[in-house]
């Protein structure tokens, strides 16, 4: 089955190349893409990491877009099956109006499940929901070598080990059965003021427990302010009713968002005197809501970046870096002590900074522990690379994970101080898979 | 993955008319099923693979509350079309529409074809159809049934390419007309016939065409709003494509025999 060779782009821009595509649309096409023995492949879902883990020079891409159907809903159970090239904003289309929500999301609709599953991606509240691994019950993985296989906490748990948080390494998730969570039509959502990031810690501690949502937002225009922010609380109303409104009509709106196109003929407009004005801004409507009680709907509070896409956009062609980290609570001082230093004396653009509270405990490769999850973005400039070059070398010096799908510049001497069982890992997917037919230009990097 | 729904004469029965779509895993035919079942029609979808049909059914079951039946079957072969219009003639009679957005052609089609090739392509893209019609008609209690096929601009005029492809989808552009004088005399069934320009499947991924490639969700919403306002007959989609095959087909032979396309 032909492929097409396309031009892919990482989402932050920081990799680009050529290579073959295929779209299978039926079960038979999949497995005659996959019976190459002479290639190796990599898995395409949204296409929207950061990094480069659906693609690579030396691998063909497979894109599951037309795998998106539901195979099983039991409505009592609150239990879904579905193909994994599903975008959770069609899993949420179909949900929400039925009164169940998948509790761990990322903030854009577009991402499949299949990519929340090999990244094992977080929601808005690590603290209370986990990470996504906690959602699944089991799934069904097709390798070129060994077939069809099943897998979930009692059958080839090694392999649903492997699988949740494996990057897509271990072969092609074709179906995913997902706990669900009771859904509202509505979420009660809070602002909290922070008068410097150093307030942090307590009080995510404080409101993670009476939070379905929670997250921070910092003003990084200038050290001087400390990164000052808000903490935003989400709360889920009771449901008043379940009806099933299977004409949602607007309330799923969304803006499309893909890595080839973002930025597209646009320069990058964001600069230190740019980011002032607009913290400024967004600083003052965040203070109007201070003490006050808002209801948002609940598509919306889950996708934060839905209707916001045009932030990514204003980084222009070049793109963007992100670092995002956990930082023990007890070292959270220490750090953002030794962030805001660099701040103060090197003045790079951030455009955001953000955090959330992680507990637990996580094994291989799975961006998860214990800690504050702490998230900055900044343009692709020099003064940019040199940020991201010191976080590293922080985190590094910290031993503090980072989060591998986030950031393009990672090497896996900085991955290996961060995760402990990167060899652990790296054993345990040659074991499973000595020929290694899949890969990705993420996973050539890391060395994996 | 779920388990297959059972083909069940009851069911269909049960549920009142049904619309039958042969091809329905992918491309064309799997967005009409998806755009039927929006309208809450019942649907018995017919595929080569269960694996694909089981999974369109379900889903269209369960995000549409409709009867969603599938049929299994190789219309590349006289057995498996045989062995199909046997398990049909269980579900005729209740049947609203009948759509055949099939489509099997080969790269090879440029007089390279091995001889059971050429019979695989005549028989899914004309045989198994015509065959497939001839068992409505006589079981049907349907006065109305309305019949959808899908031709294709390659059949506009023969070229060096899809030979046997163009060859069996002229045919089936025949065998439409034949239907419609009929229908015209007797009554009984409302063919249509939509001649489909470049669309978005696994034949025109990454080449450069000429013009636009649609998207199968446009084609699967014209083709069902043209059956619902529109009488029976013949249509391009998009529209543009009557022109170009008109003009394809008034070029002298001069001309027409240097083009390279």
């Amino acid at each position: 089955m032909a492929g097409v060779l396309n031009q892919k782009r990482s989402f932050d821009g920081g990799f680009s190349c050529q290579s073959e595509t295929h779209f299978p649309d039926r079960y038979r096409n999949l497995e005659e893409i996959f019976s190459r023995s002479d290639r190796s492949y990599s898995l395409l879902g949204a296409g929207l990491s950061y990094t480069a883990a659906g693609f690579g020079s030396h691998s063909d891409s497979v894109s599951l877009k037309d795998f998106d159907r539901i195979l099983s809903f039991d409505s009592q159970a609150g239990e879904i099956e579905v193909e994994a090239g599903m975008s959770l904003g069609k899993l949420a289309q179909f949900t929400i109006p039925r009164g169940w929500l998948l509790a761990v999301q990322p903030g854009h609709p577009s991402i499949t499940v299949g990519g929340c599953l090999g990244a094992d991606v977080h929601g808005k509240n690590h603290a209370k929901d986990g990470t996504f691994k906690n959602q699944v019950l089991s799934f069904r993985l097709f390798h070129p070598d060994k077939g069809w296989i099943t897998a979930d906490r009692q059958t080839n748990l090694s392999l649903f080990d492997l699988t949740c948080g494996g990057y897509g390494l271990s072969g092609v998730v074709l179906s995913i059965k997902l706990r669900l969570t009771a859904a509202c039509q509505k979420v009660r959502m809070q602002h909290h003021s922070l008068a410097s990031i150093f307030e942090l810690p307590k009080v995510l501690e404080e409101l993670s427990a009476k939070s379905d949502l929670l997250y921070s937002w910092h003003d990084f225009s200038s050290a001087a302010k400390q990164g000052r922010g808000f903490v935003i609380q989400g709360v889920f109303e009771p449901n008043i009713e379940r009806s099933i409104n299977t004409d949602p009509g607007s309330e799923f709106h969304f803006q499309p968002l893909r890595s080839i196109d973002r930025g597209t003929g646009l320069p990058n407009v964001y600069s230190n005197l740019f980011i002032k004005f607009l913290n400024m801004g967004y600083g003052h409507s965040m203070k109007r809501k201070i003490h006050k009680v808002t209801s948002e709907n609940l598509f919306e509070s889950t996708f934060p970046i839905a209707k916001k896409t045009i932030y990514f956009d204003l980084f222009g062609r070049a793109g963007f870096f992100e670092v995002q980290l956990i930082v023990p609570s007890d070292r959270f001082a220490d750090f953002s002590k030794a962030v805001l230093a660099y701040l103060q004396k090197h003045s790079p653009v951030v455009t955001l900074g953000s955090a959330k509270i992680f507990k637990g405990q996580a094994n291989f490769l799975r961006f998860s522990g214990e800690g504050i999850c702490f998230g900055v973005n900044t343009p692709q400039t020099e003064s940019g690379r040199k940020l991201v070059e010191f976080l590293n070398g922080l985190a590094s010096e910290l031993k503090l994970k980072q989060n591998l799908i986030k950031n393009s510049t990672l090497t896996s001497e900085m991955v290996k101080s961060g995760y402990p069982d990167f060899e652990a890992f790296r054993t345990a997917l040659n074991q499973w898979d000595s020929r290694r037919r899949f890969r990705s230009e993420m996973s050539e990097r890391l060395a994996l | 993955m779920g388990q297959p729904p059972t083909v069940s004469q009851r069911n269909v029965r049960k549920a009142g008319s049904v619309n039958l779509i042969v091809g329905a895993s992918g491309g064309l035919g799997r967005r009409l099923a998806e755009q039927l079942a929006q309208q809450k029609q019942n649907l018995l979808l017919v595929s080569s693979d269960a694996r694909d049909l089981c999974a369109l059914a379900t889903d269209l079951k369960i995000r549409f509350e409709v009867q969603a039946e599938i049929l299994e079957a190789n219309l590349s072969t006289r057995e498996g079309v045989d062995q199909f219009l046997d398990d049909l003639k269980a579900h005729s009679q209740q049947l609203n529409a009948a759509f055949f957005p099939l489509g099997y052609s080969l790269t090879a089609d440029q007089m390279d074809l091995t001889a059971q090739q050429i019979d695989a392509i005549f028989s899914v893209n004309l045989i198994s159809t015509i065959k497939t019609v001839q068992v409505l008609m006589a079981v049907s209690k349907n006065p109305t049934l309305t019949l959808a096929f899908f031709g294709s601009i390659a059949q506009s005029r023969g070229r060096n390419g899809n030979i046997v492809y163009a060859s069996a989808k002229r045919g089936l552009t025949s065998f439409f007309e034949s239907l419609k004088h009929r229908s015209f005399q007797k009554g009984q069934v409302r063919p249509y016939l939509f001649q489909i320009g470049y669309m978005e499947s696994q034949q025109t991924l990454g080449k450069k065409l000429l013009f636009p490639v649609s998207d199968p969700n446009g084609v699967a919403a014209t083709v069902l709003t043209k059956i619902k306002t529109k009488p029976p007959g013949e249509f391009y989609v998009p529209g543009f494509w009557r022109l170009f095959c008109s003009l394809l087909r008034a070029l002298p032979w001069s001309v027409y025999s240097r083009l390279k396309f």
